[in-house]
């Protein structure tokens, strides 16, 4: 196996933000000379956390944010399950 | 190790919870590891992979509304697609799950089934399942 950890820091800008970590990640995967296997990024933080969606349009990530946090709290869409 | 295997999956309408157990059971089987862990990936972004009942047809009804109206399409939306919604739903969900291998199987729970949620279909679907001794 192989490998270990590694870290890398990131320097968000405003409250709420998504920020491309790709490169960082595959700099990581090139340096562990690991062909083929799996790479695992982890989020230590609690008000903060990793996805995957696309990179091509920008307005993706500001609709996700404001999908995400601004339409369930104006909606109060929450459930209770009733089984 | 195991490595990588994929298959496809025609989704037919919009909105849609497809059942992938078998194929993922299949991967496992192939694979010979008898403990270890299967990872599944979905490599796209307006689709996710979950796991959820098996049992009951209307829990993935449920599961569908639910995200509707947590995440409605016609959200005033910026992204010119006009598919914001399947991405929000995609994060939300996520683009992969681990099961854990026991004895060869699938160690799901009894009323557990994995499932490809698609949010913007019909679509074709390539899915990565990936089999590893932990």
């Amino acid at each position: 196996m192989g490998g270990g950890v590694m870290r890398f820091e990131i320097q968000t800008q405003r409250r709420e933000q998504m920020v491309e970590i790709t490169r960082e990640i595959a700099d990581v995967v090139a340096a562990s000379g690991i062909a083929e296997g799996r790479v695992l990024v982890f989020c230590p933080h609690t008000t903060a956390a990793v996805t995957l969606n696309e990179a091509a349009d920008p307005d993706v990530r500001t609709d996700i944010l404001e999908g995400l946090f601004a339409e369930p709290a104006r909606t109060r869409a929450y459930f209770i399950t009733g089984e | 190790m195991g490595g990588v295997m994929r298959f496809e999956i025609q989704t037919q309408r919009r909105e849609q919870m497809v059942e992938i157990t078998r194929e993922i059971a299949d991967v496992v089987a192939a694979s010979g590891i008898a403990e270890g862990r299967v990872l599944v990936f979905c490599p796209h972004t307006t689709a996710a992979v979950t796991l959820n009942e098996a049992a009951d047809p209307d829990v993935r009804t449920d599961i569908l509304e639910g995200l509707s109206r947590l995440v409605p399409e016609d959200g005033g939306w910026r992204h010119v697609e006009g598919n914001s919604d399947a991405h929000i739903k995609s994060s939300l969900i996520g683009a992969s799950i681990d099961i854990p291998i026991f004895g060869g199987r699938l160690a799901l729970g009894a009323w557990q089934g994995a499932y490809l949620c698609e949010f913007d279909g019909p679509r074709r679907r390539t899915l990565a399942v990936s089999v590893c001794r932990s």
